[in-house]
């Protein structure tokens, strides 16, 4: 009986594997060709739009860009001129000091010429206490804020930069990121062609600035990063900008857009409750819950991408930086995921629901897992002698083609649309990395995500027991914090 | 999950041992082992024979060449026989004889027997009978072992494996539409590198002719020549190719942007003789909606005012970027640019063609009768909303009373929208429209009210400010009353304060008072 059992379920775990296996080929193939639909509308768009209006013309909008500085002494001085440099009529720069232990408030008075200000802060979203807030006597600095509160983490600082803000449209950026002087310019577009659709938010692609020359805070001349782990990103990001927010864009499926370099509409983050702050997938989890708010309300509405390169930030190089970096994402999005459950294949939240989540579910949360049950299914296999070599090394020599498929086509997307990488040299560093990845990169992603789930799982950097029931409308979160503040 | 893999290992392992099972313990005896050979028919190699004494012997079978005996020692032995079945018939016929087993044509006994048996079963090449008539559970094993092939029988093996072939099928499909992908684009990029070295070569082709012909001829003597005379002084052979003429169009709008006067009037001329405006004719007529697009601004750019009837029937479009070239277009070209054309708009205006249309607006308002008011009886909302934008930022005092035709019926955002526009133009006697909203229940209409009188209200608006004062708690719009009153009457504001100095309103008032935070 037992041994019947066993055989039972190797079969149904092999026909579970092979349609995963099928299902991944499927998938990727079909984002591959919405990306190129979507990249293609995008580039005839942009033939006939005209930028320069933008900064002068009364109808923009005004612009909030904030940006959270932990220990910033070494480049926060240049990394705020570069973003007070940005061509544009109406912004405001807004710098959060979340309660840095080093110089990096004491830099920015000496730099901007800052005084503490009588502002009277009011907690619209409930954060760290604020110990200050400064401006500049020097009328050049005039579109700078500079906010100093106890230290409470990313969603938390920028939580106080949202109640700050004064502009409608919140650009939440990384500090260290550097942004192209247009960069504002291209992505207010969307929500200015805005019409039948609410553009509750619009992406940006980010870039890898590592080994490139920066001059007045743009890149001048790209080049791949010296180390493997480098170029490794620099395919990576194509892969996930140029292609996959791409696709989902074209399905209006975005669930994420990058905490590095993301724009929202100011009233509808106040109507959600800001950022969650106990959550380390902050940014994924804005965005679901924006979504949510609108699907529950029947508000039709759009999350654009925008995928010219205008953002560049430095990754890491280290393995175990880049380890501590996945398992946060993966937290975040298992976090996420679990906050939100009630939209999972849930036909109420339409493309949301039944297919951005399940994807997520499935491939982006459940990947490591599936990956690591498909080897310990095939050492069973070798086990028990049922295993067929002809099968399995095809099955592999599909997905080893399909990852470079994937990726060469990614490359290829990003020299036909951009083509930044010139340098022949660079071009066959990022060849010889298609190939190796996913044999010596791919196993350390997949084994740092399942190291993302037995984190989250032990309750590391994961949150009370409360929470993980998850929210039951996208209002919750106000809930949340009226509920924690009185208790 | 990691901690439960020991223990999925020793269940394997569990199941491993339980199913290993030796023919020797399977076949008790000789008359075991016949048995199943006699059901099995033929085993490979494995054969027998029987020895007859000469005591024994009959002449029948001397006679009987079926049994081709043959004379040894003390006796005759048999023919070999494959077939176990015949073993049983045969053994009661010679029911005294010796039956002898033979192993690759080699006498062998029982233990022989078994050994070579246990080598064929551990290769899967022999299964005993017994094996098949026990539980689903040893079917199961059974079916682990594959049947033995000979390797002259491979090919049709691969032939006839179905699985095998859909694994080869897709991999061969996958395989062909990767390389097929990459392919193309490796071919677009070829050709799209190849085409702007064309473009390249054709604009240096073009540009010496152009500026020759532009800076020597007048536009009377340019109007005079023909066709043919124009079309000669670029290279011939380029002339006809769709790419020379793509380059020359945007080379003739690039300059036509730049220069002025009879310049422009000499390269729309040149435009016309040379037949370009044909292709735009033709882009204006396309299905697709770039080319369409791309052929109003052409239109737009070289002012083509001929094509506008073709113009205007794009200014309803579904597409986006259509109407929104087709609006710009029209607007420019147009001579009484009445805005008709957005008075029955059927899609919303958004900020982004708002923004395009205001600039042509500022551009050819001192020079054309514009007909704003028109637009306030749009039942598009959003034209009415630009209608009302477009007073205050083209600072027409004399439409107000047009906008306060629409106060009464105005949605949220109209009331936002000419709150804004009085606060703009500085339209004191609209105090009414303004208290009115100082107390509306939108929050953001109601805001734009309080933030308006303090600019622009009067005496009942400060009234009215201070009553909502003390009814409203809610710290945003305080603060804005607070800032509205000081703007109003800072006497009365600093009185109230007075009064009032809760450390909340004093800290309000440090920020209204804090010249760093003015103009917040």
């Amino acid at each position: 009986m037992y041994n019947f059992l066993f055989y039972l379920l190797i079969d149904v775990f092999g026909v579970i594997f092979m349609i995963l296996s099928f299902s991944v080929v499927t998938l990727y193939l079909l984002i591959m060709i919405l990306s190129a639909l979507e990249m293609r509308d995008f580039r005839r768009k942009n033939r006939f739009a005209d930028y320069q209006d933008i900064i002068t013309s009364p109808i923009a909008p005004g612009v909030s860009i904030l940006a959270p500085a932990f220990n910033e002494e070494s480049n926060i001085v240049q990394n705020v001129k570069s973003l007070l440099a940005l061509h544009y009529g109406k912004f405001e720069v807004v710098i959060i000091n979340d309660g840095s232990k080093d110089q990096t408030l004491n830099r920015l008075i000496e730099a901007f010429e800052l005084k503490k200000t009588s502002f009277f802060y009011q907690s619209q979203i409930e954060t760290a206490p604020v110990r200050g807030v400064y401006r500049s006597e020097n009328k050049s600095f005039r579109r700078l804020w500079v906010i100093d509160k106890e230290n409470g983490g990313k969603a938390d600082a920028l939580n106080a930069g949202i109640n700050i803000s004064t502009m409608e449209i919140l650009a939440c950026i990384d500090v260290d990121c550097i942004l192209a002087s247009d960069s504002i310019t291209r992505m207010v577009r969307p929500f200015m062609e805005e019409t039948n659709k609410k553009v509750v938010a619009v992406g940006g692609a980010i870039g890898i600035a590592n080994n490139c020359d920066v001059k007045d805070g743009t890149v001048t001349k790209y080049r791949v990063p010296k180390s493997r782990i480098g170029k490794f990103q620099v395919v990576e990001y194509c892969r996930a900008f140029l292609m996959g927010r791409m696709a989902w864009s074209r399905i209006n499926g975005l669930m994420l857009i990058s905490g590095a370099f993301g724009f929202f509409k100011k009233d509808l983050v106040m109507a959600v409750g800001g950022y969650f702050p106990k959550t380390v997938g902050e940014d994924m989890e804005l965005v679901v819950r924006l979504r949510r708010y609108l699907e529950e309300r029947d508000i039709p509405y759009r999350v654009a991408f925008v995928p010219d390169p205008l953002c560049w930030t430095e990754v890491p190089e280290d393995e175990k930086v880049l380890g501590r970096q996945r398992n946060r994402w993966m937290r975040g999005t298992i976090e996420t995921l679990q906050l939100h459950n009630k939209v999972g294949y849930n036909s109420r939240f339409r493309v949301l629901g039944l297919v951005s989540y399940p994807f997520w579910s499935i491939f982006e949360k459940m990947g490591p897992i599936l990956e690591i049950s498909g080897l310990i299914y095939t050492l069973i296999l070798l086990l028990i002698g049922d295993f067929s070599a002809v099968y399995f090394f095809s099955l592999i020599l599909m997905i080893y083609f399909l990852s470079l498929l994937v990726s060469a086509f990614s490359i290829l997307y990003e020299q036909i649309a951009y083509n930044n990488y010139k340098d022949k040299n660079d071009l066959r560093s990022l060849i010889r990395t298609i190939l190796l990845e996913p044999l010596f990169i791919h196993p350390k992603v997949v084994l740092w995500g399942l190291k993302g789930h037995i984190d989250f799982i032990a309750g590391r950097g994961g949150w009370g027991k409360m929470i993980r029931a998850g929210f039951k409308t996208a209002e919750d979160r106000k809930n949340l914090d009226t509920q924690s503040t009185t208790s | 999950m990691l901690k439960k893999i020991p223990a999925l290992l020793a269940l394997i392992l569990f199941f491993q041992i339980a199913s290993a099972q030796s023919l020797d313990t399977l076949f008790q005896s000789k008359e075991d082992l016949l048995l199943d050979l006699s059901k099995q028919k033929e085993v490979n190699s494995l054969e027998f024979q029987f020895f007859l004494p000469d005591s024994i012997l009959s002449q029948k079978w001397i006679d009987s060449s079926d049994l081709n005996l043959q004379a040894v020692n003390g006796g005759f032995l048999t023919k070999t026989f494959e077939d176990w079945s015949k073993y049983d018939s045969l053994q009661s016929v010679f029911s005294q004889a010796n039956s002898i087993f033979l192993l690759y044509g080699e006498p062998t006994n029982y233990e022989g027997v078994i050994s070579y048996l246990n080598t064929l079963y551990a290769t899967g090449d022999f299964l005993p009978v017994s094996f098949q008539e026990q539980s689903n559970e040893s079917l199961i094993l059974a079916a682990v072992k594959s049947i033995y092939e000979p390797y002259d029988t491979l090919s049709s093996w691969l032939v006839f494996d179905w699985k095998l072939i859909w694994v080869l099928v897709i991999l061969s499909l996958f395989l062909i539409l990767a390389l097929g992908l990459i392919l193309a684009l490796v071919i677009f990029k070829a050709r799209r590198n190849q085409r702007e070295e064309l473009r390249k070569a054709y604009d240096k082709d073009i540009i010496d002719p152009l500026t020759t012909i532009l800076f020597t001829n007048s536009l009377e003597e340019l109007k005079e020549m023909k066709p043919e005379e124009l079309k000669e002084i670029f290279p011939a052979q380029l002339f006809p190719k769709p790419l020379f003429k793509e380059v020359l169009i945007e080379r003739i709008i690039g300059l036509n942007k730049k220069m002025k006067g009879e310049f422009k009037g000499k390269l729309k001329e040149l435009y016309k003789k040379l037949d370009l405006i044909k292709i735009t004719e033709k882009n204006l007529k396309s299905k697709k909606w770039s080319y369409v697009t791309t052929g109003l601004v052409q239109v737009n750019e070289m002012d083509l005012s001929e094509l506008l009837p073709e113009v205007k029937k794009h200014t309803n479009s579904n597409n986006f970027h259509v109407r929104s070239s087709a609006g710009a277009t029209l607007l420019n070209l147009s001579q009484e640019a009445d805005l008709s054309f957005l008075k029955n708009q059927d899609y919303p205006l958004s900020d982004w063609q708002q923004m395009n249309y205001l600039r042509i607006i500022k551009y050819v308002h001192p020079t054309k009768k514009l007909m704003i008011h028109e637009l306030f009886q749009s039942p598009n909302e959003s034209v009415r909303i630009f209608a009302i934008k477009l007073v205050a930022f083209l600072g027409r005092f004399d439409l107000i009373e047009q906008i306060k035709i629409l106060v009464p019926s105005a949605q949220r955002n109209e009331k936002i929208e000419i709150l804004q526009t009085y606060l703009t133009l500085g339209a004191h006697m609209e105090s009414e429209f303004i208290n009115a909203n100082i107390t509306s229940e939108d929050e953001d209409v109601q805001k734009m009210a309080i933030k308006v009188a303090g600019k622009i209200g009067d005496e009942a608006s400060e009234k009215i400010l201070f009553q909502l004062l003390e009814e409203t708690s809610d710290r945003g719009i305080r603060l804005l009353i607070l800032e509205s009153l000081k703007e109003l009457n800072e006497v009365a504001f600093e009185s109230y304060i007075q009064e009032h100095s809760n450390p909340e309103n004093l800290q309000m008032r440090e920020q209204l008072v804090d010249p760093l935070l003015q103009n917040v």
